[in-house]
């Protein structure tokens, strides 16, 4: 073989430093065995003096080595990319994992969004974004003149565009007088010219307390008016008055119901329904018909009041109240647990909590259940001094099924493993 | 939800992303790649969604936990990891694999597109929850907050295209995650707090990162790549 053979010069890729990533080499492994095929092909027929085609095969294998270390690199920088990728997609996994392991919710809320409530009429989206915190806002579109309201009170610096919460709370007087001032009175003309200087007055008084003239004024209104909307108004106003005539407040905290006025009061809530069908006015209907022990229609009033309208918190209770007393227990439960995932405000359990109290004050010993919805009420609360006495004296009656007993020990446990946390 | 509201919610998103498209110095990014990009924020803005709510479903991390410590850690790793990390996803799909993504500008670019998507879908969400009012506000400072934080991050992501070693590109892509989910965390935590003058400290916020942005923007002037486009020497 003689000097210049050109067998003796070094091949394309020997001053090529070696690449290090696995994928290069790969590549490059196995352009190279082509390009080797090639030259040692170009080899033979340098031997047997085919000169041409032997400067052929040794062009490809040239043009191949090249192809090797290019397409190596660029082949391995594609991957790179792709692996840098999933490295960052696991890091935020690793993140991930960290929060859900480290911050986890506590078992009691867990289980209170475990599961769907059969009462829950809600859509599967609805319920999956259902997160079980109170959320700051609720379903109102502002019309313009509110939404220009609301932009002043923010550039004042005022309520800084938060949105009260979506608890209802019991029908109270205040709320009702907010109502009407707005849409008869000082607020009016705002969103109606309409005044009824009867429905004003009669709440005015409610508010202060002076049921009796409340009453008489009403019914004056009532004499003198004969549009549906107001005679409504009007009517729910002295049913309203009737109630408060015969409610007692205890020393304990709890209520007694004179059953006159009682029954009174549901007389002008029917006559309130009959000219305008309200939900407020059937959940409270459904009220009075629960104290007056008719709890078949107190069922059916507050089942319509929430076909109405699903955020009254309060008539939902009333329904569970209502179950319980019919020994209904596994609805009683559901609509609890319903309440309880929907977090209205503090005052609904607190409500509900004292009807509960009342329950079991009026029937001693015959409704255990009541303590396990107080438990859970508490617990949901977090007044676990409450909710510990309640399932604890649940746990004591003789009349509770196994598998109730189990939930309040499983209640009882969650606490204390959550009191241990703290 | 009529027509006109949409286009309210939609167009502020819009007109900053003509904005960026507008002031690409050479060789312009293709209309369909910033439209699909566009889209793909309101994909990233149901994927943040559903992120949003696991987090607030099944940790205790939330708006109002009582501990201070996870109410902040929540405005930081749930909603601004949850909304950055769902964008980040959609630019490591469709932006950072295409073979001639390689210049800074490109990237922000990508990024403030997505981001702003994603701000155009969150405006439908709040225009149909909360009505007309916070359309204005959202418009002057969310919408374009959004974009600023995200922009950083696409440009972080042309730099982990160019970068040579496996290390170089996954922390450049680490940089630019985690500055935007600070900068997003941060600017949640400013308008949460209870006082009208600390909520006004995110204006400042948006300033800043804006200000950065715009000096990002320089970047487009920079010349092609010297890595050769073709396959063949």
């Amino acid at each position: 073989m003689s000097e210049h053979d050109p067998r003796n010069t070094p091949r394309p890729d020997d001053s090529d430093p070696t690449p290090r990533d696995p994928a290069e080499i790969a590549v490059r492994r196995e352009l190279s065995r082509h390009a080797l095929l090639h030259y040692q092909r170009g080899n033979r027929f340098y031997d047997s003096a085919a000169w041409d085609r032997a400067l052929h095969e040794w062009r490809s294998a040239s043009r191949m080595w090249a192809l090797a270390r290019v397409t190596g690199r660029l082949v391995a920088r594609r991957l790179m990319h792709l692996r840098a990728a999933l490295a960052l997609l696991l890091t935020v996994a690793v993140v991930y994992a960290a929060v859900f392991t480290f911050f986890p919710r506590a078992p009691f809320e867990l289980f209170l969004l475990s599961g769907g409530g059969t009462f829950d009429t809600r859509s599967w989206w609805e319920r999956f974004l259902d997160n079980g915190r109170p959320q700051p806002g609720d379903t109102h579109k502002m019309g313009m003149r509110e939404w220009w309201e609301h932009f002043r009170r923010s550039l004042e610096g005022g309520d800084g565009g938060q949105v009260a919460g979506r608890g209802e709370g019991r029908p109270g007087i205040d709320r009702h007088w907010e109502e009407l001032l707005r849409r008869y009175g000082r607020w009016g003309p705002f969103f109606n010219y309409e005044l009824d200087y009867n429905v004003i007055a009669g709440y005015g008084l409610s508010r202060m307390g002076d049921y009796s003239r409340a009453v008489d004024v009403f019914q004056r209104g009532i004499e003198h008016t004969s549009e549906p909307a107001k005679l409504a108004d009007l009517y729910q106003g002295l049913a309203n008055a009737h109630y408060y005539q015969g409610y007692r407040l205890q020393p304990d905290g709890l209520a007694k119901y004179d059953l006159y006025y009682v029954r009174k009061s549901t007389e002008a809530y029917e006559k309130s329904v009959h000219y305008q069908p309200r939900p407020v006015s059937y959940g409270n209907l459904g009220w009075m018909y629960f104290l007056l022990g008719d709890y078949a229609r107190s069922e059916r009033y507050s089942r319509r009041a929430l076909q109405m309208d699903a955020s009254l918190e309060y008539v939902r209770l009333n329904l569970g109240l209502t179950y319980l007393m019919q020994n209904q227990i596994y609805d009683a439960f559901d609509v609890y647990r319903s309440v309880i995932r929907r977090n209205p405000s503090s005052d609904v359990f607190a409500g509900g909590i004292n009807d509960l109290r009342e329950v079991v004050r009026d029937h001693p010993g015959r409704k255990p259940y009541a303590y396990l919805m107080i438990g859970m009420l508490a617990l949901k609360e977090g007044d676990y001094t409450q909710a510990r006495d309640a399932l604890s004296r649940f746990n004591a009656s003789p009349l509770v099924s196994q598998t109730w007993r189990d939930l309040a020990r499983r209640l009882l446990r969650d606490m204390d493993a959550s009191e241990v946390e703290r | 939800m009529n027509l006109e509201l949409i286009t309210i919610a939609i167009s502020p998103a819009v007109a900053l992303v003509w904005f960026f498209y507008a002031r690409q110095a050479y060789r312009p990014e293709s209309k369909g790649l910033v439209t699909a990009l566009f889209l793909l924020g309101f994909v990233a803005g149901m994927i943040a969604l559903v992120l949003n709510h696991l987090v607030e479903r099944y940790t205790s991390l939330w708006a109002g936990a009582p501990d201070v410590s996870h109410r902040l850690l929540f405005w930081v790793l749930g909603i601004g990891l949850n909304e950055e990390f769902a964008k980040m996803l959609m630019l490591l799909l469709v932006l950072y694999p295409r073979r001639d993504f390689n210049t800074p500008y490109q990237g922000l670019l990508g990024g403030a597109t997505v981001a702003l998507g994603f701000a155009a879908v969150e405006n439908l969400f709040y225009l149909e929850r909360y009505g007309t009012a916070t359309l204005l506000f959202r418009s002057a400072l969310t919408v374009p907050a959004h974009a600023c934080f995200t922009a950083p991050l696409g440009v972080a992501m042309a730099f982990s295209r160019r970068a040579e070693s496996l290390v170089g590109k996954y922390a450049w892509l680490l940089v630019g995650l985690a500055f935007a989910v600070v900068a997003h965390g941060l600017y949640d935590i400013w308008l949460s707090l209870d006082s009208v003058w600390l909520n006004r400290i995110a204006y400042l916020h948006v300033l800043l990162i804006g200000l950065f942005v715009l000096w990002l923007m320089r970047l487009r002037r920079e010349p092609l790549p010297a890595t050769p486009r073709s396959p063949l020497p």
